[in-house]
């Protein structure tokens, strides 16, 4: 089966703005956030035309306020979205929440210490590394495709990057280099992905 | 026992729930396109009113709805979002096993209830929820210790906006428990117990 797959980024929330680290933490859209989201359900729109598609989200605060406005300008019902723990955000467990990377590494050099050495496997007190990550959204990717068809898929900055790195065979090294835009959304379709760039009114 | 005023008492845009005419109480929905709009209208009409004065302080409810509202405020008039303080005072009230559920589910499974709450609606207790009475008395110990600085910006929910109003202008509830819960616009509340509506 072959199936199309959009990854949409939540906008853009008041902790992105200030570069505190939500993890699964949360904060919600700012103004410019909501109009990211709108305007990325208008490029979605043009792009899904009349094709039938299945609507995921990843069930956390910023994602559900992006998928609610994204649904509207599609004009798709809302409390159809299937809600998938696995697409939420890396956590970083305890320091979920904290006030950026400079701040954690300050406060914990330890710790920043180990994450350097091998960053693919780290994980913060009670969180996740992005292994543990790659882990739960891979079988959701197999699962896409196995079903085939047109799947839109709100999620977050690391889930997606995740998910771009398993579609194209990507290193660890890649993975991480890969970008993490509000105002474009990924287009996975057999083995290639396509950026679809979108403009703020 | 309204202190000196202004206060601009704001209800949160639509969301999913508003537009299903679900009752949401603590449970949450996002906001709707539609309700997004109202945030960012009910914000630059706020701006207008300030006139360039930053607000003295800004609550919010921390349900997500009214973060969400609150944030998109914010940014309209240049305040900034980490500044909001949420109180918990502030949360619409609980329908306990209700929240979530809309008026035809509610009639078919709980309609005894219902009926008893139609009767008293200021001192009925949905299971596992609030009376307004309840609410009542978290709003009114929540005005009787608001600073005395002003203007203050409080963004919070629709029935709780009705108990708010009612207390702030001396109203009894049969009265205040009828007050409109618009979401194209907000009331100023003075400190001589009045209040006006800004259209957005």
């Amino acid at each position: 089966m072959s199936a199309t797959i959009y990854l949409i980024r939540h906008g853009e929330t008041t902790w992105n703005r200030i570069g505190r680290l939500q993890g699964q933490a949360d904060s919600p859209l700012t103004l410019k956030g909501t109009k990211q989201a709108a305007a990325v359900g208008e490029a979605l729109r043009a792009e899904l035309g009349d094709t039938p598609f299945r609507f995921w989200s990843s069930p956390l605060r910023r994602t559900c306020q992006t998928a609610a406005i994204i649904c509207d300008v599609i004009g798709h019902d809302y409390e159809t979205i299937s809600f998938d723990d696995r697409l939420k955000e890396i956590t970083l467990g305890d320091r979920d929440g904290y006030a950026g990377w400079r701040e954690l590494a300050r406060d914990f050099p330890e710790e920043a210490e180990i994450r350097r050495k091998d960053p693919w496997n780290f994980h913060h007190p009670n969180g996740e590394s992005s292994q543990m990550v790659q882990d739960r959204v891979r079988p959701l990717l197999d699962e896409w495709k196995a079903e085939g068809g047109v799947h839109v898929v709100v999620s977050h900055g690391v889930a997606i990057k995740i998910l771009r790195g398993l579609q194209l065979n990507l290193t660890e090294a890649e993975t991480f280099a890969l970008d993490r835009p509000q105002e474009a959304f990924h287009k996975l379709a057999a083995d290639r992905i396509d950026t679809i760039e979108v403009t703020l009114p | 026992m309204s202190p000196s005023g202004p206060l601009y008492l704001l209800r949160h845009g639509e969301t999913i729930w508003n537009r299903a005419k679900r009752l949401q109480g603590q449970r949450d929905t996002p906001l709707t396109l539609n309700g997004a709009r109202q945030a960012e209208a009910m914000g630059k009409a706020l701006a207008r009113e300030l006139n360039g004065a930053a607000p003295a302080v800004f609550f919010a409810s921390p349900l997500g709805r009214t973060k969400q509202t609150a944030a998109i405020v914010a940014d309209m008039i240049q305040h900034d979002p980490e500044a909001i303080i949420h109180d918990d005072r502030l949360m619409e009230v609980t329908f306990g096993i209700w929240d979530g559920l809309n008026i035809e589910e509610l009639r078919a499974d709980h309609n005894d209830a219902w009926q008893s709450r139609l009767e008293d609606r200021w001192r009925f207790v949905p299971p596992s929820g609030e009376s307004y009475q309840m609410v009542g008395k978290r709003v009114g110990d929540f005005i009787d210790n608001l600073p005395s600085t002003s203007p203050i910006v409080v963004v919070a929910h629709g029935a709780h906006n009705r108990v708010f109003r009612g207390l702030w202008r001396g109203l009894e509830p049969e009265v205040f428990l009828g007050l409109d819960e618009p979401q194209d616009g907000f009331y100023r509340l003075d400190g001589d117990g009045t209040e006006t509506f800004i259209q957005a």
